[in-house]
């Protein structure tokens, strides 16, 4: 685990570049925006109804709530693994239903869960798979694919791993490696679902701090997350939902109030400062 | 550390395994010298330079038509039925994400036979009636349990359930035909049930070579996003896979590789479930679906076995389903053996 800032996107790494498509406007609206979405599984429930936030750009955003609240459902209406039955999301200003599936697989990649692992996979064969977007039949392995994946692989600290089987790894080492695949994609947006809950503290930091370092380099991570202290230190933006509705959204501090946290999870808590970083901490009463 | 290599010419790029194209390189000589021995061996023994000098023009008559026109045949044509087995069986166990989701368990051999039936039923004789009723009630039984398997996206585990039960259907419903047809009838669907490799002539391996070189232009496109499938649905169709129609298309290829062997030679158990495992217990490095490893391995299977067939007793030859069955068995065994003692 190192608490320290790794280089920025070296040069000589175009790979890693993330892509700026034609639709990107940085610094105005948001990088994806969900206006009016309403989503459900089946007819007869609706599992998000209409809900309109934002995500910004070059953020880290963590969106919480109860279980069952939606959340993995916004995840996966933002990546319109769910279509909307009203509403609809906008990457970088442009309807998705609209986006030809090889370009939307270019700007976002999807981490679930879990994952199913390939029997006797590898890892870094493993993290090669996430370079399929920029592939085709005839170009399986260029000089880019190569590039890219030996960045993901350092960025994510795996590449003293690169030839172990992913099946012998401890939780916090598959993760890495998972995240390192979704690197590999090379897509300015990243979403991760609940990308801790199986995780101890200490990887769960490393996971974070992970993804913290990401952000830093520019790209937009959208994740969610069970622990609020972790949202309140590592997310600049905060998605709060309640039975299939955003009910507030805004920065950590704004967010995780002793109100607000009564109002969605019908918990009674106190929240102060954290000594060191000043970021709000949770402590149920 | 690695033993893969980049291959980059002008457009074209692609990791290389060395290691994989050995063991590839070592099965296919391997089966180069299961199919010598297969045209050299039998009721005559032919000296291998003579199994070569009858392809040649102006060689001696007898040993032409035993070489080339009998043995050759058989021994090829159990060489390219081997190998779509095999690919078929990759194909559904990585649908199925399950060593067992071959197409002989989800019912597919038990559909051809009853077409086969049907067939013999409604008077039909001959190859082609056959194979056009194993073929049919094969893609039936398929469409079948996909079908019934299919509930919001096909998951593996059903299609194995309901491949079973409707395997079991048909199972009893072929008994039935059996027991209450005529002896003639009867016997004609025992034999064709045996699964056998006898009688096969150059016409049948052609035209089933044929179809499966088609077949098998799929593949390259397939694999690529069989891959991606392998890393769950949801992350498969982020990355652009559009998962239902793949694995659709999937079944398809699965079935068609199946059943155009079955309608040649009837039901031929256990290549399908054995290869791709075998495959990758001698490969050992590489993971997920490898239908090149799973074909070969196949075709030296089944080469394998139909001369086991042909000369394990002395006097009369087995149908290579009854040896393959024999030897499947004694595989699980011994799998469930190893497998137990591990964990």
């Amino acid at each position: 685990m190192s608490a320290k800032n790794p280089a920025r996107n070296p040069a000589g790494d175009p790979g890693m570049e993330p892509e700026r498509g034609l639709g990107d406007r940085p610094g105005t609206a948001g990088a994806l925006t969900a206006e009016g979405l309403t989503v459900g599984y089946r007819a007869e429930s609706a599992v998000l109804e209409d809900v309109s936030v934002s995500v910004p750009r070059g953020g880290f955003t963590a969106i919480i709530g109860p279980n069952g609240c939606g959340k993995s459902t916004l995840l996966r209406a933002f990546t319109r693994l769910l279509p909307p039955s009203s509403g609809r999301v906008l990457l970088d200003g442009r309807d998705i239903a609209a986006v030809r599936t090889a370009e939307l697989a270019r700007r976002q990649s999807l981490l679930p869960q879990q994952s199913p692992v390939p029997d006797g996979i590898r890892v870094e064969e493993l993290v090669r798979r996430g370079r399929y977007p920029h592939q085709s039949l005839f170009a399986q392995w260029t000089e880019g694919d190569e590039r890219a994946v030996a960045h993901a692989m350092r960025l994510t600290h795996v590449e003293e791993l690169s030839d172990r089987l992913v099946d012998t790894l401890s939780g916090g080492q598959r993760q890495r490696v998972w995240i390192a695949l979704s690197l590999a994609q090379d897509t300015p947006l990243l979403l991760l679902d609940e990308p801790t809950t199986f995780l101890d503290i200490a990887h769960q930091v490393e996971t974070l701090r992970l993804l913290d370092r990401l952000r830093a380099e520019g790209r937009t991570i959208v994740a969610v997350l069970h622990d609020l202290d972790h949202a309140a230190r590592f997310a600049t933006h905060i998605i709060a939902m309640k039975e299939g509705r955003a009910l507030a959204a805004g920065a950590p501090a704004e967010i995780l109030t002793e109100d607000r946290i009564a109002q969605v999870f019908g918990l009674a808590c106190k929240v102060i400062a954290d000594p060191d970083t000043g970021t709000p901490v949770v402590l149920p009463r | 550390m690695t033993q893969r290599s980049p291959v980059r010419i002008g457009p074209f790029s692609r990791l290389v395994s060395w290691r994989d194209a050995a063991i590839a390189c070592i099965l296919i000589v391997l089966m180069i010298g299961l199919v010598l021995a297969a045209l050299s061996f039998g009721e005559r023994d032919i000296p291998l330079g003579r199994v070569l000098a009858a392809f040649l023009p102006g060689s001696e008559a007898l040993d032409r038509m035993v070489v080339v026109e009998w043995r050759a045949p058989r021994a090829l044509g159990a060489a390219v039925f081997g190998a779509c087995l095999g690919v078929s069986g990759a194909l559904f166990q990585t649908l199925t994400r399950n060593p067992l989701g071959s197409p002989d368990i989800i019912g597919l051999n038990t559909g051809a036979y009853t077409g086969v039936l049907a067939v013999i039923w409604l008077g039909g004789t001959g190859y082609a009636a056959f194979a056009a009723g194993a073929v049919t009630g094969g893609l039936l039984t398929a469409a079948l349990v996909y079908l019934l398997a299919y509930s919001a996206g096909l998951q593996g585990f059903r299609l194995i359930i309901v491949g079973i039960a409707v395997s079991a259907f048909l199972s009893s419903a072929n008994t039935w035909f059996v027991v209450k047809a005529n002896a003639d009838e009867a016997l004609r669907a025992a034999v064709w049930g045996a699964g056998t490799l006898n009688g096969i002539r150059w016409p049948q391996v052609l035209s089933a070579g044929a179809a499966a070189i088609v077949v098998a232009c799929v593949l390259p496109w397939l694999a690529r996003r069989i891959s991606q499938l392998e890393l769950g649905e949801d992350a498969a169709r982020v990355r652009g896979v559009p998962a239902e129609p793949v694995k659709a298309i999937l079944v398809l290829v699965g079935v068609a590789f199946t059943s155009l062997v079955t309608a040649v030679t009837g039901p031929i158990a256990f290549i399908a479930l054995a290869a791709p495992h075998i495959s990758r217990r001698i490969r050992r490095r590489t993971s997920g679906f490898d239908a090149v490893g799973a074909a070969l391995t196949g075709a030296v299977l089944l080469v394998g076995g139909d001369l086991i067939a042909q000369h394990a007793l002395p006097s009369s030859s087995l149908p290579v389903g009854a040896v393959t069955v024999c030897l499947g068995g004694a595989y699980l065994i011994w799998l469930l053996f190893t497998e137990d003692r591990r964990s």
